[in-house]
């Protein structure tokens, strides 16, 4: 092949095969993305929870000291997430939620994966409940150091077909359980010096849709809390937060939904969600889309902002 | 219709979309007029809700004003009838949903159908998440977020049957982008915008054209809200300054009567909030920390402390008025 004469066209060709390179290995994941770099010149190094400042360029690892805690691990993605972690190698996996027999399922299955588990029952919308769990389980477990905010429910319904109370229960488990959760670990995550946040979002809370309006304004506040959280967070580097926004999931939380073009993007696969989330937090990824495609919706929603009211 | 044609089609509108926003930048439309329509405006004791009631009282519409603080929301009153405006006040708590659905039942009875709603009551916890007691998390929630659905359900019935109404919903810039230390203030109006966003489509869904909403992002604005709050010194002198409450108001009612779906004030927070839609996290980060944006609420917590320093008192344990709607036996006879 014949070089470029001229010194700019060159320079053009390297650009274009640099960001044909690298969008290719992005694509592939054939060799490790770029560590995250931290902004933040740490002046203190201290070592407290024995994570140095290393951690904080290289991702972090799930070992066998973390202990993660998964809200609304009995079923779905929560389920899913206990088993991903499992596997990864974390030492202790605390499952809460509100249904016994499907929480000491998945503590069963989560067993077999390699981690000890254990299950509390707590509705996380129930704020004293919450507290009183997270006492227990500091208790018999040890500190949590990755929290995993995943419950959720969703009524369903058009607002105004809703029932009052399914909406505020809606709020309450999806975003209210976020800050009592919080303000239960964090604290000790902070003290440690390292710990990790996960927040179970969805691409709703930046792209609604009709017929889940308790949902989409649930998942957004949520989203909203954890960018705050996260810019409050960047001051303590040992402590990450993540926030993934899964597109419609195989759950049974939105079975039955079609939506047009499910060819095109069928619904993920939980265990799939899970994985991504799990290798999100080990990459120490701060908000993740799934599919990546999703941007796309959103950055396209973000022109609507101009005063463009783009087509239904 | 096959989907290569209907690609073609959302496309074809699309761009039409653009074009449209782009004559409508160039050749303003006209204003709609409110004359004679019920506008309900909630925290209408201050800040903005009062500019907005004293905007439409212009505008030849009768109001009807919402507030927490009777005297406050008497003042506005006093204020728009001495300059000829039908007025009525109603003390209400829009963070309980039975007192929302009595007062919307009162406000029917005694004024008739609400036809232009402002959801523009918004409080602000001031401590960081924890540093926060629970009650004032579940206040700003209650009151910034969740009100909106009993505020909507209660009156939005009425417009759709009638396919006229306009829904304004007053979030704030952050509830597209956040800062620091926030937290139950950036998750109340995240929520808000997205319950905005979802009505929207809801509305849209069923095909009532007549009902209109418009989203109304303001950036800091002067009112006191915030008082301390502040971005880096350049930045604030020179490009993003606090705004002025009458300038938000008047661009903001600009918006309503052009039924437009949105707004962000000033035009800069397009910008922020479409580059934030591109950008990796880090990236956004860094220029959050360029501009000071990331911890400028930092010292107005400062001076909300020192206020509560100095005797002011708690703001959640004002005393709530008292419920018209229920009956309280008689507490007289113990």
């Amino acid at each position: 092949m014949s070089r470029p004469r001229a010194p700019l066209a060159r320079l053009a060709a390297c650009l274009l095969a640099w960001l044909a390179r690298t969008a290719l290995r992005a694509a592939l994941r054939l060799v490790p993305l770029p560590r995250r770099r931290s902004f933040h010149k740490n002046n203190n190094n201290d070592d407290k929870g024995g994570r140095g400042g290393d951690d904080r360029r290289n991702g972090r690892e799930i070992g066998a000291d973390d202990v993660v805690l998964v809200t609304g691990g009995g079923r779905g993605i929560g389920r899913w997430l206990a088993l991903e972690f499992a596997r990864q190698g974390a030492g202790k996996v605390v499952l809460w939620g509100r249904t016994e027999e499907t929480l000491r399922t998945t503590c069963a299955e989560v067993r077999q994966a390699g981690s000890d588990c254990w299950y509390f029952v707590c509705d996380v919308a129930d704020r004293h409940a919450v507290y009183r769990q997270a006492q227990v389980t500091r208790q018999k477990v040890g500190e949590v150091t990755v929290l995993v905010n995943n419950a959720g429910v969703v009524a369903g319904h058009s607002l105004l077909n809703i029932d009052d109370e399914a909406l505020l229960s809606t709020e309450h488990v999806n975003v209210l359980g976020h800050f009592w959760t919080l303000k239960a670990f964090l604290p000790s995550m902070l003290s440690c010096g390292h710990g990790h946040v996960v927040c179970v979002s969805s691409v709703l809370a930046l792209t609604a849709l009709p017929g889940a309006i308790d949902y989409c304004t649930s998942k957004a506040a949520a989203f909203g809390l954890m960018e705050s959280l996260s810019l409050g967070l960047e001051s303590t580097p040992g402590v990450r937060t993540t926030t993934v926004l899964p597109y419609l999931t195989d759950t049974d939380m939105f079975r039955g939904v079609k939506p047009r073009f499910s060819w095109l993007f069928p619904p993920l696969h939980a265990e799939l969600v899970a994985r991504r989330t799990v290798e999100a937090v080990k990459r120490d990824e701060a908000v993740v889309f799934m599919p990546r495609s999703m941007v796309l919706l959103v950055l396209m929603k973000s022109v609507q902002c101009w005063g463009v009211p783009l087509p239904k | 219709m096959n989907i290569a044609a209907e690609l073609v089609l959302v496309a074809f509108r699309v761009v039409m979309a653009f074009v449209q926003a782009a004559l409508r930048w160039v050749f303003k439309p006209p204003e709609k007029s409110v004359a004679g329509e019920v506008c309900l405006v909630t925290g209408a004791g201050g800040g903005l809700g009062r500019l907005f009631a004293r905007e439409f009282a212009e505008r030849g519409a009768s109001l009807v004003l919402w507030d927490i603080n009777e005297v406050a929301n008497e003042a506005t009153a006093e204020a728009l009838r001495a300059s000829g405006a039908r007025v009525r006040a109603y003390t209400c708590d829009i963070s309980r949903r039975a007192d929302v659905y009595c007062t919307a039942e009162r406000v029917r009875a005694e004024v008739g159908e609400v036809t232009v709603l402002v959801n523009n009551a918004g409080v602000v916890a001031g401590r960081p998440l924890l540093d926060c007691p629970d009650e004032l998390i579940e206040r700003s929630m209650a009151v910034n977020c969740h009100a909106h659905f009993w505020m909507v359900k209660a009156f939005l019935p009425h417009m759709l049957e009638n396919n006229h109404g306009h829904v304004v919903t007053v979030a704030s810039s952050l509830g597209l982008f956040s800062t620091a230390g926030i937290e139950d203030y950036c998750a109340s109006k995240y929520g808000a915008v997205g319950f905005h966003e979802s009505l929207s489509h809801e509305i849209k869904a069923i095909g009532k054209d007549g009902v209109n909403t418009t989203l109304i992002c303001p950036y800091l604005v002067n009112t006191g809200m915030f008082r301390g709050c502040r971005i880096r010194k350049e930045i604030e002198t020179y490009l993003l300054s606090p705004l002025e409450p009458q300038y938000c108001v008047h661009e903001a009612m600009h918006a309503v009567l052009t039924n437009r779906s949105m707004i962000c004030t000033p035009r800069l927070m397009y910008l922020v909030v479409f580059m934030k839609s591109i950008l990796p996290w880090d990236a956004v980060v860094c220029i959050y920390r360029f501009l000071g944006a990331d911890k400028c609420m930092y010292p107005f917590f400062a001076e909300h402390r020192r206020g509560l320093n100095n005797n002011q008192k708690e703001p959640w344990t004002d005393a709530l008025p008292t419920n018209p709607c229920v009956d309280h036996g008689n507490a007289d006879l113990d």
